[in-house]
């Protein structure tokens, strides 16, 4: 891009160097007399007024086919960048919606099975998935849930069997842990 | 055997050259004139676009005129052993690429002025009828050296898609341009000049071929000058009486009792009258130089010229003038041709043959050279050296054969003697 910005207005300056400027109005006197030697009159050609007026006015003419040379390039190369960036743009989106919006996605899916009961589930995220972090304390939660539902279904196992201890054990039950 | 006949054309060329009656010394100025301006296409052309400068001064635009006279200089140094068959046809070819393809246009015909670099239009020049006339008769020529290729096809097929009757824009006279921005230009090519080659290449199209009264509606003013009746041109310009005849060998066609090449012949010699009859006010014309025409000056590009004409004039004096009209008047061109190499040759003549022009009076030389200058150099000299090598050419083309059939030009016998 910077590359691209100062190659278009380096030539602007190249342009309007002042070698450049001589050449030009060289060019312009040039062509300007050519017309004339086309259709000569004498009464016209001994106007000097009128003649720089014309080699102005075909310098200007130039001057502003140089511009619109350049605001040409300019847009090509501006389209041809937003084009890249696009790509790039897309390519990236893609990208991140693998490596996180991904993960997360899984991450939910798994909060929602430990909500239904099922502590055995535990997250393994692909090698160049990111919040790696994440995975790594959801599982130490579920682990420590996990745990701690099998020693609390292993002691209602234990109790006397009477109305409070069968409701206890029939809500552990919906519980899943490692050990079931 | 052979060898021996080389060395033979070689050691004494006049010899070869048929009806030539010239020295060998001068043979061989001519010969180096010819080769060094054809440098100029060698050295002016763009490698990439085949596109060819107006100039040699840096920064100067294509012209199709000029690029027009590159092609058929690269034809002429194939046939001359300066090229060989395999870099001509490149070069040409490269040119026909850009043509077909690049270089801006309308209707078939090309603007003036390109960018050499891209064949884009610059400095809101027009689209030209005689600068496309020019570029289309090299276009047919060049390819008539390189017989059965595809040149002579994709030169016919550039040929075929100018559609010369929009040109004439509802009249009967060509004009000399038109501008996306303006429309057609206010000049037509209403009188004697260097339009015959346009009225020639129009007359002569299968796909939009002029009517026969076009080549009858420009004025034939003639006027008088040391008792030359002469059919002129407005400016005089030398080069007015040149360029068609490059191409077109007008010296057996007869219009109405007028011959072109004859005509050229006497505004040739009033044109060295004339230089004669002010050699006291000029400096430049004295030691019988002459040659006015259009050229660069002190005052920058003029189309000098002589009488009958408005004969403006101010001492300048382009050696390509009497160069280019060599096949009109042998003696006097050489005369002038040898003169100003030998006294000012140090000061005028580079690589690239004789630079644009002089003016003694004002001690004024030009740096530049102009390619179309140096382009009716070498094709005049090719002419006049070879046997009018391109007048045959030319004047076989199928094209011209309709345009003279077309015209009712009629042989040279049935001219009315003057």
């Amino acid at each position: 891009m910077t590359g691209s910005y100062f190659g278009i207005w380096g030539s602007a300056v190249q342009v309007f160097s002042e070698e450049s400027i001589r050449q030009s109005m060289l060019t312009a006197a040039h062509i300007n007399e050519y017309e004339q030697a086309k259709r000569p009159s004498k009464e016209s050609s001994s106007l000097s007024s009128i003649r720089a007026y014309k080699e102005i006015a075909l310098l200007s003419e130039r001057q502003m086919e140089m511009i619109r040379e350049m605001m040409d390039e300019t847009h090509r190369r501006i389209l041809g960048l937003g084009i890249l960036l696009l790509i790039f743009i897309g390519w990236g989106s893609i990208f991140l919606t693998h490596k996180i919006a991904g993960p997360i996605f899984k991450l939910g899916q798994y909060l929602q099975e430990v909500k239904t009961g099922n502590l055995t589930v535990r997250i393994k995220f692909r090698k160049f998935d990111e919040v790696h972090y994440l995975a790594k304390q959801f599982n130490e939660m579920a682990a420590a849930l996990d745990a701690a539902m099998t020693k609390m279904k292993r002691v209602s196992n234990g109790m006397p069997r009477d109305a409070s201890s069968e409701e206890l054990k029939k809500e552990l039950a919906k519980f899943k842990t490692t050990s079931d | 055997m052979t060898l021996i006949f080389l060395i033979f054309i070689q050691c004494f060329p006049l010899y070869s050259q048929g009806t030539l009656s010239i020295s060998k010394e001068d043979y061989l100025l001519l010969k180096k004139v010819q080769k060094d301006s054809f440098q100029y296409f060698l050295t002016q052309t763009d490698p990439e676009t085949g596109l060819t400068k107006d100039s040699s001064r840096v920064g100067a635009p294509a012209s199709i005129a000029a690029t027009g006279f590159a092609l058929v200089s690269f034809a002429i140094a194939f046939q001359n052993g300066w090229l060989s068959y395999r870099e001509a046809y490149q070069k040409i070819a490269r040119t026909f690429d850009t043509l077909e393809q690049r270089a801006a246009g309308e209707k078939g015909f090309f603007y003036h002025f390109l960018n050499p670099k891209t064949g884009k239009r610059i400095w809101a020049s027009e689209l030209s009828s005689i600068d496309t006339a020019i570029l289309i008769a090299s276009v047919l020529l060049a390819a008539s050296y390189f017989r059965g290729t595809d040149l002579e096809v994709r030169a016919r097929r550039l040929y075929d898609r100018v559609d010369w009757n929009w040109m004439l824009n509802g009249t009967l006279l060509f004009s000399h341009g038109w501008k996306p921005e303006r429309g057609f230009l206010p000049y037509q090519w209403d009188m004697y000049a260097e339009h015959l080659i346009l009225q020639a290449l129009a007359g002569g199209s299968e796909t939009f071929p002029v009517s026969g009264q076009v080549w009858r509606e420009w004025k034939r003013d003639t006027d008088s000058y040391n008792g030359k009746e002469i059919v002129y041109s407005y400016t005089g310009s030398l080069f007015t009486y040149q360029y068609s005849h490059a191409f077109i060998d007008f010296r057996n066609l007869n219009d109405g009792g007028i011959n072109y090449f004859d005509n050229s012949k006497k505004a040739t010699l009033a044109n060295q009258e004339f230089c004669v009859l002010n050699e006291a006010s000029y400096r430049s014309y004295q030691n019988q130089i002459w040659g006015l025409s259009a050229c660069l000056g002190p005052d920058g590009y003029k189309a000098y010229g002589a009488e009958p004409g408005i004969g403006l004039h101010d001492g300048t004096v382009a050696p390509y003038a009497a160069l280019s009209s060599i096949v009109f008047t042998p003696a006097e061109s050489m005369s002038v041709i040898r003169n100003v190499y030998e006294s000012y040759g140090d000061r005028l003549y580079g690589p690239m043959g004789f630079k644009d022009s002089f003016n003694l009076d004002r001690n004024w030389w030009a740096s530049e050279y102009l390619g179309i200058d140096q382009g009716i150099t070498v094709m005049m000299l090719e002419n006049f050296l070879n046997d009018g090598a391109i007048w045959k050419r030319f004047m076989r083309l199928p094209a011209i054969q309709r345009w003279i059939e077309r015209t009712q030009l009629e042989p040279q016998n049935n001219l009315i003697p003057a």
